[in-house]
Parts: structure tokens; C-alpha cells; sequence
């Protein structure tokens, strides 16, 4: 009986010692959670939102046409982050006169090729791509 | 003159009376238990700056001060900046407990920011330790460093040590990194791209990507339809120079996108298998692999 005591007192004090491990582990275990997280896929839908009038809700329906058909096929050519489609539906969203839309688009396209001198523009860390967006 | 000589005797005497206490200044130590009291509630950025200026006024424990400071940092998310303290709390102790906590905090940080190979270089200095709670920590990071770092057999046999005690955690972390192999060799990235390179959308297929392949199919076999009909109608010059430069385009555009869907595949995979190790670790019931 005596042993018995013994015996079960020095599992439960292991139980506990075990416990205590685990908690000191639980701080680090959500820490570490979503470190392998796979990036989310970029729903492109979400430019047809801010669409205001028919000119704007046309050329959201091409990129998103374009998005999913075309550029999901395509070779990764774009110099730039955001990319020239994303920053044309942004500028066509952002820019009240859709002349000065047109010609920002246009000097885009026409910036948009591998001779681009590095230090020109800042580097997306995340892409490592030439960073452009409408606000410059 | 001679009446004010009395009562100026008077001020002077109470004066003296009021400033002739003896003055507590505010101490390092009590400027480090502001800290203490400031971390426990939360106020991270003040219990930092703190903490630093009981460091930079010479606080006897710099040591320790470097591990709170770091810790704070790490609460923040300011991940370098972690690091950097616990590198200070290393070089300024001489206790092997607190050099093992500061590697460990260190190697932490680095996880965090997905510096694994760093974190490693880190933890590979110490072995085991002679405290069993920083003997857990050790393998738990070891396992996570290696798991980030692509090494799956290094990986799988820290989880192992981590939860050493418990038989049937193990063979259910064993059965994870199986599965995980199954899932790697299932989902080739290589064979994903040589497959679209036979038949345009075949390694969209084999990704499990139908929506893709399809789109990929159908793209590329308009675009052949196309050299053909402009070699018909024009000369065969021109649909080579017009229209081919496209098919190329989508055609390595197509085989590289399905080497990238086998790659997220691979990556949504190996994060199900990660979360069901930490689930094992934790205790909890372990979820199911989908497949």
C-alpha cells in the first residue's frame, strides 16, 4: 500500500511537471501558428465595387475578364507592383477626368519594360518588383 | 532693519525645517518595477523605454534588463530589434541560464521573421540544456526552424524530442510527416510543368486545377486556330511574326503558372501538417489532414 502511495505520487507529480512544460510551450505555439499560412488568393471582384458610373463598371468587367482568363495563363512580365492592369483599374477608379485616367495609363505602359534602371523607383520588398503606385 | 531680522530668523528656520527632508529621488530600481508593472498590463512601448533607461544609467542587472527589453520588443512585433537584445543579454551575463534563454529568444525572433536558417545557425549551438522546460523550448524551435527550412527528417525528430514522454504523440507526428512526403511526391512541382508542356493545361489537371486547365486549353488552342487560319489566308511568314509570339507567351506562361499551383498545393499542405503537429503538441485533438 505504502509503495503504492509512493508510486502514485511520483506519476502526478511527472503529470505536473509535464503540464508545466506544455504551458511554457503554449505561449510560443500561437505565436508560431500561422507562420506557414499560404497567401490568400487576390479576389479581383472587389474593383467592381467602387465602380460609380458605366464607364468605370465597363472597364472593371474587362480586368476582371482579363484577370481571370488571360493573365492567369500569362508569363510574369510586369516590371511593376501593383502591376500596369491593377494600376490602370486604380487610376481609372481614382482620376475624376478619364482623359488624365487615359494618358496616366499610357505612361505606364510605356515605363513598363526589363530596361527599367534600378534606383529609379523604391523595390517592393514582398515582390521584388519596381514599386509604382497611382499615388506617385 | 532690526525688526526684520526676527521674523526672517523665523522663515528661514521654517524653510529649512521643509527642505532639510531628506529627498527620495526616483531609483533604477523603482524605475524597473514601473517597467515590471508597465509589461504586466500590457504598455509594451512604455515598459520599453523604461527598461532602457534604467539599462542606460547602469542598472546592475543588465542582463536581465536586455531579456525584458527584448521580450518587449518581441510582444511588439518589432522582430529585429528583439533580436538585437537578446544578442546584448548574451554577451553581458555570465549565467549559462540566461545565455540559453537569450539564444532561444533570439532564435524566437528570427522564427518569427522566417529567418530560419539564421534561427538555426542559433539553436544548433546548444545542445540540451540541464533545464528540462528550455529543453522543450529548444527542440520545439529546432523543429520549427527545420520544418521552415524544407529539412522534414530534422524536423520530425525535434517534434519527436519535444514530446519524447508521450508514445502515442509520436507515432502521430510520424504519421504526419509521412502523410506530408505522399503530399510532396503527389504534387511535383517539375512534373506539373512538363505535363503543360505536352498538353497545355495537363499540369493545371494534374494540380487539381480544372477551372485552370480548361482556361489554359482553351486559350492556347484559339491561338493555334489562329496561326493556322492567318497562315491560310495570309502566308505562313506572317502568322509566325503576328500571332505565334502570343502561343509562345501563353503557352510558358501556362506551363510556369502550373508549376506555381503545384507549389501552393505543396505549401496549403505542408500547413495542415504543421497545424496538426502543433495540435499534437499542444494536446488538443489532432485534426484531419485534408486530403
Amino acid at each position: 500500500m505504502k509503495k503504492l502511495l509512493i508510486l502514485a505520487l511520483i506519476l502526478i507529480s511527472a503529470l505536473g511537471f509535464v503540464n508545466d512544460c506544455n504551458a511554457q510551450l503554449t505561449a510560443y505555439l500561437h505565436r508560431v501558428d500561422s507562420l506557414f499560412q499560404p497567401s490568400e488568393k487576390v479576389n479581383y471582384s472587389v474593383f467592381a465595387k467602387k465602380n460609380k458610373n458605366e464607364i468605370e463598371s465597363t472597364f472593371s468587367t474587362m480586368f476582371i475578364i482579363y484577370k481571370n482568363f488571360f493573365s492567369s495563363q500569362d508569363i510574369d512580365a510586369c516590371v511593376f507592383q501593383p502591376s500596369c492592369s491593377v494600376f490602370a483599374i486604380e487610376c481609372i477608379h481614382h482620376e475624376k477626368s478619364k482623359i488624365t485616367a487615359f494618358l496616366k495609363i499610357s505612361d505606364r505602359l510605356m515605363r513598363c519594360h526589363p530596361l527599367v534602371s534600378p534606383g529609379t523607383y523604391k523595390i517592393d520588398e514582398e515582390t521584388g518588383k519596381f514599386f509604382d503606385p497611382i499615388e506617385n | 532693519m532690526k525688526w526684520l531680522v526676527k521674523p526672517a530668523l523665523i522663515f528661514l528656520a521654517i524653510v529649512n525645517l521643509i527642505f532639510s527632508q531628506p529627498t527620495s529621488a526616483q531609483n533604477l530600481d523603482d524605475i524597473v518595477r514601473f517597467s515590471d508593472q508597465q509589461f504586466i498590463k500590457g504598455n509594451f512601448e512604455l515598459a520599453a523605454n523604461e527598461y532602457n533607461r534604467a539599462l542606460f544609467f547602469g542598472h546592475r542587472d543588465a542582463d536581465q534588463l536586455c531579456l525584458k527589453i527584448a521580450n518587449c520588443y518581441l510582444s511588439q512585433n518589432k522582430l529585429e530589434q528583439s533580436a538585437l537584445f537578446f544578442d546584448r543579454a548574451y554577451f553581458s551575463t555570465n549565467s549559462d541560464s540566461i545565455k540559453t534563454e537569450a539564444i532561444l529568444g533570439k532564435s524566437f525572433s528570427l522564427i518569427l521573421d522566417k529567418k530560419y536558417i539564421l534561427a538555426l545557425s542559433e539553436l544548433i549551438n546548444i545542445d540540451s540544456t540541464k533545464y528540462s522546460d528550455q529543453n522543450t523550448k529548444l527542440n520545439f524551435l529546432k523543429g520549427v526552424a527545420y520544418f521552415g527550412s524544407n529539412q522534414d527528417d530534422l524536423a520530425e525528430i525535434a517534434f519527436k524530442k519535444c514530446i519524447a514522454g508521450f508514445p502515442g504523440k509520436t507515432d502521430d507526428i510520424e504519421k504526419d510527416f509521412i502523410q506530408l512526403k505522399k503530399i510532396e511526391k503527389r504534387y511535383n512541382p517539375q512534373t506539373a510543368w512538363f505535363l503543360s508542356l505536352i498538353v497545355p493545361g495537363a499540369g493545371q489537371l494534374y494540380s487539381g486545377e480544372l477551372k485552370e486547365a480548361a482556361n489554359s486549353s482553351a486559350l492556347l488552342g484559339g491561338l493555334i486556330y489562329l496561326t493556322i487560319s492567318f497562315a491560310a489566308k495570309y502566308s505562313f511568314w506572317e502568322a509566325i511574326v503576328i500571332v505565334f509570339p502570343w502561343f509562345q507567351r501563353y503557352y510558358i506562361g501556362g506551363a510556369n503558372k502550373a508549376e506555381n499551383m503545384a507549389l501552393e498545393k505543396q505549401k496549403i499542405k505542408r500547413n495542415n501538417t504543421y497545424q496538426s503537429i502543433l495540435r499534437t503538441i499542444e494536446g488538443e485533438p489532432q485534426q484531419q489532414i485534408a486530403n
